[in-house]
């Protein structure tokens, strides 16, 4: 064997390493984004509903039903992501979520409304912007990641929790 | 291809539990928003131009516009946007003959209050009195300190 075929193993070894740990990174990242989104909105459905009309996407008929199940859906995506439950699927709702949310954003630019998103605090969230677009394009790749890499994602609570029952 | 199955599979019990989650929620809390919105409620703020917060600060910059507290307080003993006139929903009236002089219909007017509604009502009975240029602030004042905007303090405005 040769010194370089005998590193092969340990390179590869610390590139999956480095793997799991962005994998980890990136969900624990919108885990926390979309678990710290959903308090605001719970607390506030009416100032959610408001924040969501200002879009003009919605029609009325579904504006309420919407405004009150939108931020449990991000509250359950955000702890399955922390929590590495289910994790294939809430980063798939995750990433759907986040590619409505960047549509309805480039949709009110493109109109020229001059709104708040709505994203973590209803009545007084950031104004809707090209920065806004960057940080939704930024969540998007961290929520796409655990899906791409999802054999790199070793660090998970149920099954840490088996493991230690075995033990 | 297995793994999609597996995805959708688990986005789907994820959606169904968040769908649990929101009814108990809504059937638990009162008063209960009603499932049928009243468009007219989300629209009556939109009879008039919405600004963001950094947008009215923008205008304030500007120095063309003038502002109005709608806020139902003793304006004159509270911090407030400099330069603000307090022109109230219950004391209407009173209040915008004792600024008549400094705020006319031509003026350019941002407003802001408590919550968008309260400004808007005050707008409303504004253009009824001829003043046309009437833009409301989204968010309060708190909203406005925390973008960077100045306030003036009930000691400033005494002087």
């Amino acid at each position: 064997m040769t010194e370089a075929t005998r590193g092969a193993p340990r390179t590869t070894a610390r590139r999956g390493t480095a793997a799991a740990l962005l994998v980890l990174a990136a969900r624990l990242g919108a885990g926390a984004t979309f678990l710290w989104a959903s308090t605001g909105k719970i607390a506030d459905p009416v100032g959610f509903a408001q924040a969501v009309y200002n879009y003009r996407l919605v029609p009325d008929v579904l504006l309420h039903p919407f405004a009150l199940l939108l931020p449990w859906l991000e509250a359950v995506i955000g702890v399955a992501l922390l929590c590495g439950l289910a994790r294939r699927g809430a980063s798939l709702l995750a990433a759907t979520l986040t590619v409505a949310f960047i549509a309805a954003i480039s949709a009110a630019l493109a109109r020229g409304l001059d709104i708040t998103c709505g994203c973590f605090e209803p009545g007084n969230g950031h104004a809707v912007g090209l920065g806004l677009l960057a940080r939704d394009l930024a969540l998007l790749v961290a929520c796409v990641l655990p899906l791409r890499l999802a054999a790199y994602d070793r660090f998970q609570l149920v099954a840490a929790a088996r493991r230690i029952k075995r033990s | 291809m297995k793994n999609g199955t597996r995805a959708c599979r688990e986005a789907g019990a994820l959606l169904s539990l968040a769908v649990v989650l929101a009814t108990t929620a809504w059937v638990a809390r009162t008063p209960r928003l009603p499932l049928r919105a009243d468009g007219a409620v989300y629209r009556l703020d939109l009879q008039f131009p919405a600004i963001t917060v950094a947008g009215a600060l923008k205008l304030y910059r500007e120095g063309d516009h003038l502002f109005v507290d709608t806020r139902d307080v003793d304006a004159d003993a509270t911090a407030r946007v400099p330069g603000a006139f307090s022109v109230r929903q219950d004391s209407f009236a009173d209040d915008l003959r004792a600024v008549r002089d400094f705020l006319g219909p031509a003026d350019c007017i941002v407003l802001y209050g408590d919550n968008l509604l309260a400004a808007s009502a005050v707008a409303s009975r504004l253009k009824e009195r001829g003043y046309t240029d009437l833009t409301l602030m989204r968010g309060d004042l708190a909203a406005w300190r925390s973008a960077g905007g100045p306030v003036a303090h009930a000691e400033d405005i005494d002087d």
